[in-house]
């Protein structure tokens, strides 16, 4: 049998950057929007898991990483206007389409971005762990320490809001 | 809005494949379910930045590196000692890792011990027990700075500025030897041979000392600048003695915790007692403990590694 991961290992730990410090730094963006200060914050959070790790059991760790850097975010200014820039270097596939149906198309992305950054930080933070970080309700709602109800019920509001500002399509 | 839907998760099971047949169809025949699916499609196909995680990762283990050094902590120290010894080591670190990330070397000997460290540029420290020093492996032949917490004898080859920062001013020397003992607020500088310069934190002024000179700050001004018989080429500690001028019984008390790594009780007044000189040796705990104390009248109990003292 292999040995058991401990957080105090540097290999068991490096596994741990690798799954978790893109989720990490990402949950910071999508609250704050400021790409800088979320690497720092990725950073300044595993650091504390490392001086800590003999606390901190290998599965816990995820979780705690998150709470660290809830509790960094606590003390950071909110309603600082959110500027998220989310489709980079997308290529347009459809390639055999018309110009016009382009165009349409970027036109509702950057719609759709303007959108996202007008959601109430909640509602704009569990959509895209959802859609972008592919995580399920449950999971989110562990790592944010909320019930997986109220999770289902930001993102069914975040999807009509989105819906409604967008206007029809 | 709210009223096409049954409830107010009803969009969101619908994303994760939770909705009953009739509610997917029901769902599917509504005016907008073309908007909320052209929604959902551009939503994932959002990409975050890139980032280079393998640098970043090197970055983090560096820091990570300077963090273990600490993790391996004495045991033998009173705790406040240790605590103090360790916030002074990250105040240091957290500049070094800006500087240098990656050459941070942490040294100690613990309680009990005593141990020598050959620096890169040839020059040595030997180090007290209970004492730590810390300094930046690469770059040290060019800019010599180490920092010290506790009580080391120095050995300097000479060269550029050899520079001991301790926690209430810095040593500057060429090439000497002499010793340093910065325990709680006091700095004790003594110099053995060449000469070292003694700057106060805070102030301009270098107080210059030739081999014998002494000089006792408290933190905040010099105390004492004296001239000692130099004997011996090296301070009594590196010969299995510790010596004293002046000093209150507490700190004799710390010292004698550090060198035989016991925990010492005793009364309130023994602070009170007039300053101490004298010296005790290393190797024999019951007469290190008759020298300092039979003169003021105390007993001394010894169970295990905790030492009582009584009247």
């Amino acid at each position: 049998m292999p040995p058991e991961d401990s957080t105090c290992e540097e290999r068991s730990f490096k596994k741990l950057y690798e799954a978790h410090s893109e989720a990490l730094r990402n949950f910071v963006y999508y609250k704050l929007g400021d790409l800088e200060y979320a690497e720092d914050a990725v950073q300044e959070s595993f650091l504390i898991l490392w001086k800590n790790c003999a606390k901190v059991p290998f599965e816990k760790a995820k979780s705690y990483l998150f709470t660290v850097v809830n509790n960094m975010l606590l003390d950071k200014v909110k309603h600082q206007k959110v500027v998220l820039k989310y489709f980079h270097q997308k290529q347009v596939q459809h390639v055999a389409e018309s110009p016009e149906f382009i165009l349409e198309e970027q036109e509702f992305r950057q719609k759709l971005e303007r959108v996202l950054n007008e959601l109430p930080e909640d509602q704009r933070v569990v959509f895209l762990m959802n859609r972008v970080e592919k995580m399920k309700y449950r999971e989110i709602a562990e790592l944010l320490g909320i019930s997986q109800k109220t999770v289902e019920k930001r993102m069914h509001k975040a999807l009509l809001i989105i819906k409604e500002k967008i206007g029809n399509i | 809005m709210q009223e096409h839907f049954t409830d107010d998760t009803f969009l969101a099971r619908w994303l994760s494949g939770e909705l009953t047949e009739k509610e997917l169809a029901d769902f599917k025949s509504h005016a907008d379910y073309q908007s909320y699916k052209k929604i959902i499609e551009a939503s994932d196909e959002i990409e975050m930045p890139l980032r280079d995680r393998q640098l970043r990762w090197t970055y983090l283990s560096q820091k990570m590196q300077a963090i273990q050094k600490l993790r391996v902590s004495p045991v033998g120290f009173r705790t406040w000692w240790k605590y103090a010894a360790v916030a002074a080591i990250i105040i240091m670190l957290g500049y070094w890792a800006f500087v240098r990330e990656d050459s941070s070397v942490f040294q100690e000997a613990k309680a009990g011990q005593q141990i020598t460290v050959p620096l890169p540029d040839g020059s040595s420290v030997r180090l007290n027990a209970g004492s730590s020093i810390l300094y930046a492996e690469k770059g040290f032949n060019t800019e010599r700075t180490l920092r010290l917490d506790g009580e080391a004898f120095f050995d300097v080859q000479e060269g550029s500025p050899f520079i001991v920062k301790c926690q209430n001013g810095e040593v500057t020397v060429l090439g000497t030897t002499f010793n340093v003992r910065t325990r709680g607020n006091t700095t004790e500088l003594t110099c053995y041979s060449g000469q070292v310069g003694f700057r106060l934190k805070g102030s301009e002024g270098v107080n210059k000392l030739q081999p014998g000179d002494r000089i006792l700050s408290d933190g905040q001004e010099i105390v004492e600048l004296s001239h000692i018989p130099i004997d011996f080429p090296s301070p009594t500690w590196m010969e299995g003695r510790s010596t004293f001028r002046k000093v209150s019984f507490k700190y004799v008390v710390e010292e004698l915790e550090r060198q035989f790594d016991v925990r010492i009780s005793y009364p309130q007044e023994l602070e009170a007692l007039p300053l101490y000189t004298g010296g005790f040796p290393h190797d024999d705990l019951p007469t290190a403990l008759d020298i300092v104390f039979s003169p003021v009248a105390y007993q001394h109990e010894i169970i295990g590694k905790e030492v009582r003292l009584f009247k």
